[in-house]
């Protein structure tokens, strides 16, 4: 059978009255009451059936509850008497019950809307007839605005929430719900928060409304987004009905979004970068071709440029360039050098252009480079003193291991350094996060690692996006996508 | 007193192309040098000399490999060192004195043995086989790496020694089935990667505790077998178990002995002066050309004098 969802007014004016006012208001309050008695309890699974006997033909509404606990209406298309009043004879109390859908256990309103027509009255009492304790009524009006105003005025089954984004102990942002209205509450409930938001450059900030159960279970009602000015933000929500929420105190109109929840759970970042001091620490290997060179110092110098731009004060740099180890004998082996420790992004600059000016160096061995010994480097050579460390390396091979590697056939490092020990001794700094830029090569953990906090390709690298998921800009680069709750105990 | 091994009995290296027969060769020269013992090996004229020379200064200055030289199998060197012999005086007595051995090595090549019958290649397997009628000791060369990645070894074996066996079958030294040659089977590469840890994990590595530098070795024969065996089993045709097979039936199996050795030995870090496990890889890629190795550091060939010892030895035996 073919459904579809309530029908508009205009398409429902099928009936005329021969009651007074007065009477209709009688019925109509009394078809209200019996309906809003079915649908609040109505529960997960459960269904109301409205039987309506028009002029037409026979209309089934049918009224369930999603699983937010929404009660949703729908109606097949009138089987019109034509169709069972055929040549005199009349259709069977069988298949008028299977029309009226009566026998599927749900429960039933029978409802004549077309008093004067002699198919619906015929059919009407039949069906009275054969269910006594079925509630009936006889309603000329359009019986869509009655189960509008029927659904629109259901209390919630369950608790509302808006998705929203807190601090926890630890720095890290938590997805949690602020309750909106409670279990019970009815249409125009009202409640008012205050919440703050993050630019959001264009994306928008995501107002998620979902309905809970004791089980800490929840469905989505609504995701709705605007794109929102930093700052914070008093906002009252209320409630229009069962899935229905109007925020006020916006600038403007919410618009649907079509985002799915998995995507907009994976872009909360995993901590709001709050701008701080910084240190930066800028590991380029200049072994390579040297077009792969000139380009990996380039975003480098484009990196420093962004961060100069937006967070100078805050920032110190350091710039480290690396290559290949030594394994020819008559080639001594030159370690990492430290360009530069903790300057200024000027100073940087200035050592990035000495380095630009030297170019590649000699290809040497090329299956690896002193990555491990870089690592070792900067976790020998920080301290907290100069802000938050952020490593960003730019490079592609990998490092040379601290042993004989039968997988890789690499040769070690001359100094035996550990890559991931190195690593390990690194992640000790608070706060401490990775970058890499990365031209080419096969997915070795190392890279993997070193861009655990952005990885980009060094061709398609959007410097300010890549800054910005590092903490190096201020958050208006950061895309927090639900709004923030600051909660007691913080 | 000087004698020369019967210059029909000398003894001829043998392999596949390419498993590293003038690799072998310098190497063995570079070895010889290192012990001082009095063995050496020469050329019998002058472009044989220059060659040796040449083969022997890529390995060391040049750190590279020496080419596979065009017409090998035409020069001519001899293996000269000393034995001990004892000799009979009068009725009683007994001499131990030492003697001069001149033993002829050549380069026999396989090329051209697979190819199309063409002229050429009839002149090379007719050269070949002529080399091994006419030696008595016999160095094979089993590349383990180049049987993993092209598994051609049995298919360069059995040809040749069927036609041996073919051109040797009415010798009266064959009367008894057997080839009368003695054969030193080396398994090379043992500083490549693979080879060691084939050998790690079935646990033959053994270390001299004389060896200034503590180089791990196959030592004994038996172990080396067991490793060749093993290495056959990863062959990329899965036909290498035939060559063991074939050689064992061919030869006396008394007079087969396995060696598991390495050209260029393994890395030694100049600085540490000894072996370490954690680091011994001596080959790097070639920054001009990564498809070509180069040989990082100091050359150690490791059981490459000792095959040529162990022949030299049975065929300056008397009745050999």
């Amino acid at each position: 059978m073919q459904s579809s969802r309530l029908p508009s007014h205009k398409a429902t004016q099928l009936r005329g009255t021969k009651v007074s006012l007065a009477g209709a208001d009688a019925v109509r309050n009394a078809l209200v009451r019996a309906l809003t008695g079915h649908v609040a309890a109505l529960e997960e699974g459960g269904g109301l059936t409205i039987a309506e006997f028009a002029g037409l033909g026979i209309v089934v509404w049918e009224v369930r509850r999603d699983r937010a606990g929404t009660p949703r209406c729908q109606f097949w298309p009138a089987v019109p008497w034509s169709s069972l009043y055929i040549d005199g004879s009349s259709p069977s109390d069988q298949d008028l019950a299977r029309l009226a859908r009566s026998e599927t256990g749900s429960g039933l309103v029978l409802v004549c809307s077309s008093p004067d027509g002699p198919y619906a009255t015929d059919a009407f009492e039949r069906l009275r007839a054969a269910h006594p304790q079925v509630p009936d009524f006889h309603y000329t009006a359009p019986l869509a605005d009655v189960l509008r105003h029927v659904l629109a005025h259901d209390p919630l089954t369950r608790p509302y929430e808006l998705v929203v984004l807190r601090h926890t102990r630890s720095g890290r942002l938590a997805l949690e719900g602020c309750q909106l209205f409670p279990h019970g509450a009815g249409r125009g409930y009202r409640e008012t928060l205050t919440i703050r938001c993050e630019a959001t450059g264009g994306d928008g900030t995501v107002f998620a409304v979902f309905a809970t159960e004791k089980a800490r279970r929840f469905q989505l009602v609504s995701t709705e987004s605007i794109d929102l000015a930093a700052g914070s933000y008093t906002i009252t929500a209320e409630l229009r009905g069962p899935g229905l929420v109007r925020f006020d105190g916006l600038p403007g109109p919410l618009r649907e979004d079509s985002r799915s929840w998995a995507e907009l759970v994976a872009a909360v970042p995993a901590r709001l970068e709050v701008p701080r001091p910084a240190h930066l620490i800028c590991a380029v290997e200049v072994s390579g071709t040297k077009d792969q060179v000139a380009e990996r110092l380039s975003r480098i110098e484009q990196l420093i440029g962004a961060v100069a731009d937006e967070a100078k004060d805050q920032t110190r740099i350091s710039l480290i360039s690396y290559g290949p180890h030594s394994f020819d004998r008559a080639v001594p082996d030159v370690p990492p050098a430290v360009l530069i420790w903790a300057g200024t992004s000027d100073e940087t600059l200035f050592a990035l252009k000495r380095l630009m000016d030297r170019g590649a160096v000699d290809i040497g061995y090329p299956r690896a480079a002193q990555l491990e010994c870089v690592l070792g480097l900067i976790a020998g050579r920080l301290d907290d003193r100069e802000g938050r460390p952020v490593v960003v390396t730019v490079g592609a091979r990998p490092p040379s291991p601290r042993q004989v590697d039968p997988a890789t056939e690499i040769l070690p490092c001359p100094y035996r350094q550990d890559w991931r020990r190195a690593w390990h001794r690194l992640l000790e700094f608070p706060g401490i996060s990775f970058g890499a830029i990365r031209d080419h090569g096969q997915d070795e953990e190392i890279w993997t690692s070193l861009g655990s906090g952005a990885l980009a390709a060094v061709n398609a690298v959007n410097v300010r996006r890549f800054a910005g998921r590092l903490g190096l800009l201020s958050s208006a680069a950061q895309y927090v996508p639900f709004p923030l709750v600051e909660t007691e105990g913080d | 007193v000087a004698s020369e091994v019967p210059p029909e009995h000398g003894i001829a290296m043998w392999g596949a192309p390419s498993s590293g027969k003038t690799t072998f060769l310098a190497a063995l020269n570079i070895a010889l040098t290192r012990r001082d013992d009095g063995w050496k090996v020469v050329g019998t004229d002058e472009a044989s000399a220059e060659t040796l020379i040449g083969l022997t200064t890529a390995l060391t200055r040049d750190r590279t490999f020496p080419l596979a030289t065009q017409g090998i199998e035409h020069y001519r060197w001899q293996l000269v060192g000393r034995v001990a012999r004892t000799i009979r005086r009068g009725r009683f007595r007994r001499e131990r004195r030492e003697e001069v051995i001149k033993i002829r090595l050549d380069l026999a090549d396989a090329r051209g043995e697979l190819a199309a019958p063409d002229q050429a290649s009839r002149g090379v397997r007719a050269d070949l086989i002529d080399n091994l009628v006419r030696s008595r000791g016999i160095v094979f060369l089993f590349d383990p790496v180049r049987e993993f990645t092209l598994g051609d070894a049995f298919d360069y074996t059995y040809g040749v020694l069927a036609q041996l066996a073919q051109r040797m079958v009415d010798s009266p030294e064959f009367s008894d089935g057997w080839l009368p040659h003695y054969v030193a089977v080396c398994v090379t590469k043992f500083d490549e990667i693979r080879v060691y840890e084939t050998a790690d994990k079935l646990d033959l590595l053994v270390t001299d505790l004389d060896d200034p530098y503590e180089f791990p070795r196959v030592a004994d024969d038996q172990d080396a077998r067991h490793l060749f065996a093993r290495l056959c089993e990863v062959s990329r045709s899965g036909n290498a178990d035939l060559v063991l097979n074939t050689l064992e039936q061919h030869f006396r199996p008394e007079r087969i002995k396995y060696f598991v050795s390495s050209a260029i030995g393994f890395y030694v870090d100049p600085r540490a002066g000894v072996y370490d496990p954690a680091d011994f890889q001596n080959l790097v890629p070639d920054p001009d050309d990564p498809g070509r190795p180069l040989i990082r550091g100091a050359v150690h060939p490791i059981n490459v004098v000792e095959p040529m010892l162990w022949l030299g030895e049975r065929l300056a035996e008397p009745g050999a």
